[in-house]
């Protein structure tokens, strides 16, 4: 910045947090996806979580390089139009702070339809929240004439095949995918007068995850009235 | 009007999981506020015409929006116009157009108020009103239907969309838009619940004009008579409304789920601009320039960024680089945020080496593009449009930020002006090539140069008013120079279709007699004109046709200065007699000096009884050319 007129302004200083990653807190949340907000995308959700916990002044630890961004990671994709229970996510702190403090600070900031279950500690040394996902349990609604036995007998045929080809639409073209390799377990909650509740478990790891709206049409019972995610399993479940 | 007409959520769920981002429908977002429906006397929706994304980055929108929160007996909402898709699936369901906060259809709504920015956005304004099942013509509508108003730029030239709304709002609209709330729940409370007589009170505010208190006579010639007030309420003249002091900036903006075009934190750093572009409406209807202390947007940056935990903070004004104090500003405002990153942007810099300085300071080594508007190619053109600026300095500019690492520019230059030459045209091209030599000789390597092409579109209220919109193959003859003249440079052009502009250049300077072709344009299908996808030149043609007007008569005449121009009963503050000096200015190659480094250019604010300041501003402004 030599030349005549120029600004200076004062040099950033390094954040040791970031040189130092020892220092860094990791810490794990739990948090729930109500109506209100169901129709946020993965990205918008990952700009809320950042406006959320700078509202909250909380010490973010960010990415180095130019454009730093916060170290903040979602588990899984939640897809639009789905509500959650059990959504994970883990967040990196500059500072050490206790789980409870976050959580007093944060719960303010968060717009309607967002709210945090817990918030612990994670091992520093752990690897990524996302490679951790295995499963993902859901609660679907569908539309149907209360015939328990029927839909029963339809989720025993889906079950028994070896294979079930979906197609996938995609920007470039659609995916055709084995669909009965990403469903594990599905069954019958309850059933109502005008509709029926399922729930299943789907894979959700990096070669694939399961979606339920196609679980739902593999069943031939239409489109879902709702679909809402129960938890994510993950491997080794309960040593965060 | 009961809580059970909202829009349910169940509803909702039955159509937005098929349209795109349904996010834009579904509201909830932070800092928007819903209050409860009984707890207020007026209920306001604020439109604007256009996507979410769109109206969501809007200044004006998010500063009424607070304000009128702010009043215990007023609540605003909002709406926006829906993407074609969800129309689609609205007018399927049968559902009408609601607001985002409670869901109620807008015909529950007291004041329906669309904020008008864009000329292309017209077509919407029906679009909207239709989905919302109210009347589009104010004289159709009945005591029980909404008042539907307008604001924003646009209605300093309200008459192409005079038969739609009942009221207009000319101006800034801090102050005014208190007044017509008062004005309104006065009458609601103790008036006889006719619309008549809410409209005669509301033509006495200063500011509001209400259109059908007017009668519009025309010549043989077709060009406007008179324009004569039908009742004593009503003035011969509505004067733009517009503050002595900029009230404090809005610092709870809503924060949207999803990415909108501003995505961002906004201050308003100064409003207008004393620099005098003859082309620029923007110079003329914002006047007279005035600023906020460092202190007070200082104060109102640590307020926003804290209400939004935004990570961007925009410093906003017409000409960011005159801001008196920017340099002290930025400065401190980075000093303030080091241990969490915050990024400044600051969009509109002037073409000179402190600007390069300061977008430098700005990006820390992060290069994103740098944009310049040197708008004419030639000195002889830049001075007929009152662009000061030297060829010597735009090079000076370029040399520095070539130096400073950057390896592309931006440029926007304008065609059709008034006096234009194929010389001056040629010229864009030498001035071109000239900052393409420059970069090769400071970087060593090819420089990337983006040029963008707009045609003039000659505005109401600015010195062009009276000159031709040049046609279609005049323009296009220009293009064609342009791109013989950069051919194998690897200099990118890109320009405005030239269909956009004239159908602008019409709504821009149309009268009363142009909102039947909106209507039909329209009902032939029109919406979203600004989205290239979804313009049809056709149907406009059409509708201009079915309604007898021609466009030529709007955009490519030259109109004498003693034509009865369309907007004349509104006055913007700038005198006539400046305009017309300015306009036979420019046409002898005079320049202007900028007001606030010169003398006074007597623009007409300085007569005003409330007058103008820029002299203070002038006194604590800091030269900053070296």
């Amino acid at each position: 910045m030599s030349p005549s007129r120029s600004i200076r302004l004062p040099a950033r200083r390094p954040r040791a947090s970031i040189t130092a990653p020892q220092r860094l807190l990791r810490l794990r949340i739990t948090f729930s996806r109500g109506t209100e907000a169901k129709y946020c995308s993965h990205l918008d959700l990952m700009r809320l979580w950042e406006r959320t916990f700078r509202r909250a002044a909380l010490p973010l630890a960010y990415s180095e390089g130019f454009s730093p961004h916060p170290r903040i990671a979602l588990a899984s994709p939640l897809p639009v139009g789905v509500t959650s229970e059990g959504e994970l996510m883990e967040v990196y702190l500059r500072k050490r702070v206790s789980p409870h403090f976050f959580l007093e600070q944060a719960r303010p900031q968060l717009p309607s339809g967002i709210d945090i279950s817990q918030v612990e500690e994670a091992n520093i040394g752990l690897p990524s929240l996302q490679s951790l996902v295995r499963q993902a349990e859901y609660r679907v609604e569908v539309e149907h004439q209360a015939d328990r036995a029927g839909i029963e007998a339809r989720i025993d045929n889906l079950l028994a095949q070896t294979h079930v080809p979906v197609e996938r639409p995609r920007p470039g073209g659609a995916k055709l995918l084995d669909l009965r390799a990403l469903l594990d377990q599905v069954w019958v909650t309850r059933t109502e007068t005008d509709r029926c509740v399922l729930g299943m478990v789907l894979r959700s790891d990096s070669h694939g995850s399961g979606r339920p709206e196609e679980v739902v049409a593999a069943l031939d019972l239409g489109e879902p009235l709702s679909m809402h995610r129960v938890r994510l399993i993950l491997e080794r479940q309960g040593e965060p | 009007m009961n809580q059970d007409q909202a829009i349910s959520q169940e509803d909702l769920d039955r159509i937005l999981p098929r349209v795109t981002r349904p996010a834009r429908y579904a509201g909830g977002e932070w800092n928007s506020v819903k209050k409860g429906w009984d707890s207020v006397d007026v209920h306001l929706a604020l439109i604007y015409p256009d996507l979410y994304e769109v109206g969501m980055s809007n200044t004006g929108l998010s500063i009424l929006y607070e304000l009128l929160n702010d009043q215990p007996h007023v609540l605003a909402e909002r709406a926006f116009t829906p993407w074609p898709d969800m129309e689609t699936a609205m007018r399927r369901v049968g559902m009408p157009l609601f607001s985002l906060e409670s869901r109620r259809p807008l015909s529950q709504f007291d004041i329906v108020g669309f904020s008008l920015g864009y000329e292309l956005t017209y077509t919407n304004v029906l679009k909207s009103l239709d989905l919302a099942g109210i009347p589009l013509l104010a004289s159709r509508r009945t005591d029980q239907d909404p008042l539907v108003i307008a604001g924003g730029t646009c209605v300093i030239n309200p008459e192409p969309m005079a038969d739609f709304f009942d009221l207009f709002v000319i101006g800034e609209g801090e102050e005014v838009a208190l007044e017509l709330m008062e004005t309104y729940r006065a009458w609601k409370s103790r008036g006889d619940g006719s619309r008549q007589t809410f409209l005669r009170q509301a033509a006495a505010v200063p500011g509001i004009y209400v259109p059908s208190l007017y009668d519009v006579s025309y010549n043989p010639d077709g060009t406007v008579r008179a324009i004569t007030p039908l009742t004593p309420e009503a003035p011969a003249r509505i004067t733009r409304r517009w503050l002595r002091k900029l009230p404090p900036p809005p610092v709870r903006p809503i924060v949207p789920f999803m990415e909108v075009i501003h995505d961002r934190a906004a201050i308003e750093v100064q409003r207008g601009c004393s620099r005098g572009c003859r082309f620029c409406q923007a110079g003329v209807i914002y006047r007279p320039p005035r600023e906020r202390s460092m202190e007070e947007v200082l104060e109102a940056a640590e307020a926003i960024l804290r209400n939004t935990g935004h990570g961007e903070l925009s410093l906003i004004s017409l000409s960011t680089s005159d801001y008196s104090q920017i340099e002290g500003l930025v400065n401190e405002l980075a000093g303030r945020h080091q241990a969490e990153p915050l990024a400044i942007s600051l969009p509109s810099l002037r073409m000179d080496a402190f600007s390069v300085g300061l977008a430098e300071a700005l990006q820390k080594g992060k290069r994103t593009g740098l944009t310049f508007a040197p708008e004419a190619g030639t000195q002889m053109l830049r001075d007929s449009i009152n662009k000061i600026a030297a060829e010597e300095d735009l090079v000076r500019t370029a040399e520095s930020a070539f130096s400073r690492g950057w390896r592309g520019l931006k440029l926007y230059f304008m065609i059709g002006l008034p006096g234009e030459t194929d010389d001056d045209i040629e010229g864009i091209c030498r001035l071109t090539r000239r900052i393409l030599d420059i970069g090769r000789y400071c970087t060593g390597h090819q420089v990337g140069i983006r040029i963008g092409i707009a045609s003039l579109i000659p505005k109401p209220h600015t010195p062009f008013q009276w000159a031709p919109q040049a046609n279609m193959e005049n323009l296009e003859a220009k293009i064609r120079i342009l791109q013989q003249g950069l051919r194998r440079t690897g200099v990118h052009l890109s320009w405005h279709d030239p269909n956009i502009s004239l159908l602008e250049g019409v709504l821009s300077r149309g009268d009363r007699r142009v909102g039947k072709a909106v209507m039909r344009a329209w009902e032939l299908g029109c919406g979203f004109d600004a989205w290239t996808e979804h313009f049809r030149f056709d149907r406009w043609q059409q509708a201009l046709v079915e309604c007898g007007l021609d466009p030529a008569f709007y955009a490519h005449r030259e109109r004498t200065l003693d034509e009865t121009l369309p907007w004349s009963h509104i006055d913007p503050g700038v005198s006539q007699g400046f305009l017309r000096r300015e306009w036979n200015r420019s046409q002898s190659g005079q320049t202007t000096a900028d007001c606030r480094s010169n003398t006074c250019a007597g623009c007409g604010f300085q007569a005003l009884p409330s007058g103008c300041d820029v002299a203070g501003n002038h006194n604590s402004s800091v030269v900053r050319e070296s």
